[in-house]
């Protein structure tokens, strides 16, 4: 069976936002820089709530930030 | 590392530390032959007492100079817990009451073949203690390898 992992654009998306830093992003949404930095690695999927507010902090839809895909290893 | 972690840390070696005091305390106790009279039980639970308090009071002491010496040497004052630490909070608890579930039906199983009281009270204080051991080992395995 295929299984699926949860990735996200975190990276990319902090980089399009002027170089937001993992410290600044945690400071929007209420959690510590080390939770967004595993969050950012996919070492953590994060709870709807939280996956929302981190949405919200790019101002962009949950499903442009979070992705439910194949996991490539 | 963040403050929950070094808080596993902290937990894990005053636990080691305070679990080696009593196993020392409760086999001296035994040669003396303190636990052959009437008041068994009274002595093990004084010396149990002050092993809880002696965790207590190293675990507030100790979790606050770590607290500060990190701050000191990282410049890193941040204290706060998330829904991750909860998370994996609540993983270290599942395995702490699996661990000591386990240890005190032994422990009663123990008594019903006949094994004395002081024996299976200990039995009951190291599956906590193991317990703890493990949940805080799950807790910080969580946050390091498994994530």
């Amino acid at each position: 069976m295929e299984k699926f992992r949860i990735s996200n654009a975190i990276r990319r998306l902090r980089f399009d936002a002027g170089e937001m830093t993992q410290k600044d992003l945690a400071e929007k949404v209420g959690v510590t820089r080390q939770t967004i930095v595993a969050i950012e690695a996919a070492k953590y999927s994060p709870t709807l709530e939280l996956a929302f507010k981190i949405a919200r902090a790019f101002d962009q839809p949950l499903e442009q930030v979070f992705f439910y895909g194949p996991d490539p290893d | 590392m963040s403050h929950e972690e070094r808080n596993a840390v902290v937990s894990i070696l005053i636990n080691i530390g305070v679990d080696i005091w009593v196993i020392i305390t409760l086999y001296g106790l035994w040669q003396a032959g303190a636990f052959a009279g009437p008041d068994a039980l009274q002595i093990w639970a004084r010396t149990i007492l002050w092993a809880v308090a002696m965790t207590i009071v190293a675990t507030i002491a100790l979790t606050i100079l770590v607290a500060i010496v990190h701050g000191i040497l990282t410049r890193d004052e941040d204290v706060s817990t998330d829904e991750r630490d909860k998370a994996y909070q609540l993983r270290g608890m599942a395995v702490t009451m699996v661990v000591a579930s386990f240890g005190t039906v032994g422990a009663i199983v123990a008594l019903a073949f006949g094994v004395s009281g002081v024996f299976a009270m200990t039995t009951i204080y190291f599956a906590m203690s193991v317990g703890a051991l493990t949940g805080d080992a799950v807790r910080l395995l969580s946050y390091r390898v498994w994530c």
